[in-house]
């Protein structure tokens, strides 16, 4: 069996396993929901795999964070397919996907250790390529672990954004999108909607959010939540009352409030709506480190110029296309090294 | 808000701030104010979304975090503010209060209940002095006590060593020495200096330690008092804060709240009153021209005094820790010390 075919079988053994025993924190229908969106991901575009982007590493280290547990899953396959021997640090706060990763991918020669982050290090030793994943600070403390000679692409942290016509006729469909966005993977990760700007009256957004927000709930319920996440909900939602309007249900929130109390972190299935009068009013974004925009605007080139590095549809803010760079960076390449066939 | 109703609402709460308050008055004059708000504080009126409490734990309780961003004041032209240091987040929350008379009494009043007998006419001061810093409450606290006091401390500065300990040691009169813990350990740490502070001295201790380094903890400092000052010197505990009015005073049996204000501990996710431990609220009467209900970030146990019978006590457990950061979080903090290979 070729590499490929090999890739896509451990691909879809892992998707085949039940991710609501891997402790991930989200609730079952949501880890089901959040692994069928990787692996769908993968197969739908398995033209990717195979496919160098020059010579690939031989053998790469990825440093997993622990709280998007299908993080790992498109890279190993991708550097997998190529030939590279895959090295999953996973994280002890959640171990138990990237294990069974390392279990699929085997045949591939992909291991997995579970350590902490400091006891972790000794795993660079041989590797020629590293891929991380994590904090600023744990960022940081990995690139002073490495050598000029290995290859790095070291991703801390960004923030997602909404933004969002208010006067557009298909707000029931951008609402269902940005509330599975808000709802996969429970507001965690790099990709999670952390605000709504809406251009125009949010009246009609935060309407038709409610209901989407509602449904979203019932078909993914939200997963433990952190007993600090509440005086900060009650903040936001108190916040919202006063300034702006609140619509609260069983374990989701749509807050409206003035642009001026915007936030850059997510709370689980909140979603934040605010105010815009133009896109201008959007320019302290680019003091942020921003990662993917989910927007109904036909024109996207001003929010890619703002310094998001994707713009999507809402309900693909969640859902990246396999191969895609990520936060920019053409992760296969900066990976690979290149010879001049010229 | 016409002058006259806020006028009568200020006579009705300086009345109320009276020791021998009974349980059941407490309760009645805080659903009776609770309506009053409702109307009064337009900020708070909306913040309570027509909330119609039957009983003090239904009555919606402000974030302490929520005053960064609100004015809740009765008054378009209030008298006085205070403001919070800005430590933990940078921002600094503001209670603003349609005049100071109501708190200054209810702070007196409780303070003397307490410790009667205590030496303000020989105060030595470590908290921020109110003539340079007119927006601390703590300050301003202390200088009610005790008009007369001197003042050893300055926020850009630190605390006088000099003439703190000076002060200290010249001491032929019992003492009444008012310090956050920070200042109070910077006062024992920085020297080797020792004080025989004559009997009848009183030393008040308040604040922890968040977000500051010190060699002594809390435990440390109780014993250093005694060391550093002599046995004559009694350390009391206050707890207060700047968005409450009223302050709780340990004499040794944990920290006693007056019969004006009501303790309860909620579920700190949920915000559902709890038996046991939780996150601390407080129905405050003296905060009459605010918020009457807060909710703060502290964990603790009350114990009642009985029925009609003032005296509630409250037992600090600590501060709600923060949830673990959102985005692509990881590893710095994982120091656990298990591992897996597979």
């Amino acid at each position: 069996m070729d590499r490929v075919a090999a890739t896509l079988e451990a691909v879809a053994r892992w998707g085949a396993r039940d991710a609501a025993g891997w402790s991930t924190g989200l609730s079952a229908e949501g880890a089901r929901a959040a692994q069928s969106a990787a692996v769908e991901a993968i197969l739908d575009a398995e033209g990717v795999l195979g496919v160098p982007g020059g010579v690939p590493p031989r053998r790469l280290v990825i440093w997993c964070a622990g709280n998007v547990f299908t993080a790992a899953l498109e890279w190993t396959a991708l550097f997998a397919s190529l030939g590279t021997e895959v090295v999953l640090k996973a994280s002890v706060r959640c171990p138990a996907p990237v294990a069974a990763m390392a279990e699929d991918f085997a045949a591939l020669g992909a291991r997995a250790h579970v350590l902490p982050h400091a006891a972790a290090f000794h795993l660079l030793d041989g590797a020629d390529a590293v891929l991380g994943f994590g904090s600023d600070e744990a960022m940081a403390a990995l690139q002073s672990r490495l050598s000029p000679l290995q290859r790095r692409s070291l991703h801390g942290h960004r923030v997602s954004f909404a933004v969002v016509d208010g006067a557009s006729e298909s707000l029931d469909a951008v609402a269902a999108g940005l509330a599975m966005d808000a709802a996969l993977y429970d507001g965690r990760g790099c990709m999670s909607p952390a605000a709504v700007f809406c251009l125009g009256d949010t009246g009609a957004l935060v309407d038709a959010l409610a209901p989407a927000m509602a449904d979203a709930a019932r078909a993914l319920p939200r997963g433990e939540v952190d007993p600090a996440i509440g005086p900060r909900w009650r903040t936001r939602c108190g916040l919202a009352r006063v300034t702006g309007r609140c619509l609260e249900g069983d374990g989701w929130a749509v807050a409206a409030m003035p642009a001026a109390h915007a936030e850059a972190g997510p709370l689980p299935r909140m979603l934040t709506v605010h105010p815009l009068r133009s896109l201008d009013e959007l320019a302290p974004l680019t003091a942020l480190p921003l990662s993917s925009c989910a927007t109904n605007l036909t024109d996207r080139e001003p929010l890619i110029a703002l310094g998001f590095e994707r713009a999507c549809r809402p309900g693909q803010l969640q859902r990246p296309r396999f191969g895609r760079p990520h936060d920019g960076v053409d992760v296969l390449t900066t990976l690979s090294r290149q010879i001049d066939r010229g | 808000m016409s002058s006259a109703s806020l006028e009568a609402a200020r006579v009705r709460a300086l009345s109320a701030v009276n020791v021998r308050l009974t349980a059941s008055e407490r309760d009645r004059a805080a659903l009776d104010l609770y309506q009053w708000q409702r109307e009064a504080v337009p900020a708070y009126g909306r913040f309570a979304a027509g909330a119609r409490p039957a009983r003090l734990e239904d009555i919606p309780a402000v974030p302490v975090a929520l005053f960064r961003d609100v004015r809740f004041c009765a008054s378009a032209a209030p008298q006085a503010v205070y403001r919070t240091s800005g430590t933990t987040t940078g921002r600094r929350g503001a209670h603003w209060m349609p005049d100071p008379s109501v708190y200054e009494a209810a702070a007196l009043r409780w303070f003397q209940a307490c410790l009667p007998g205590c030496p303000v006419g020989n105060t030595v001061s470590l908290v921020t002095p109110p003539q340079t810093h007119p927006d601390s409450s703590l300050g301003h606290m202390v200088a009610h006590f005790a008009p007369d006091a001197r003042w050893f401390f300055d926020p850009a500065r630190g605390v006088d060593l000099g003439g703190a300990w000076a002060a200290l040691i010249a001491a032929r009169e019992p003492v009444f020495l008012a310090g956050t813990a920070f200042a109070l350990a910077d006062l024992f740490d920085l020297t080797d200096l020792r004080a025989a502070l004559p009997a009848g001295s009183v030393v008040m201790v308040t604040g922890g330690f968040k977000g500051r380094h010190t060699e002594l903890d809390g435990p440390a400092l109780q014993r250093a008092i005694p060391e550093r000052l002599g046995p004559g010197a009694a350390a009391v505990g206050e707890y207060g804060m700047t968005e409450l009015s009223s302050q709780l005073w340990d004499t040794g049996d944990g920290f006693r709240a007056p019969p004006w204000l009501y303790v309860y501990t909620v579920d700190p996710l949920t915000g559902t009153p709890v038996e046991g431990e939780g996150l601390l609220r407080f129905v405050d009467l003296a905060n009459w021209g605010s918020a009457l209900a807060i909710e703060t970030q502290d964990l603790g146990t009350v114990t009642r005094s009985g029925s009609d019978v003032p005296g509630d006590r409250v037992h600090l457990s600590g501060r709600l820790t923060g949830a673990p950061p959102r985005g692509c979080s990881l590893t710095v903090e994982e120091s656990r010390e298990t591992a897996w290979t597979g």
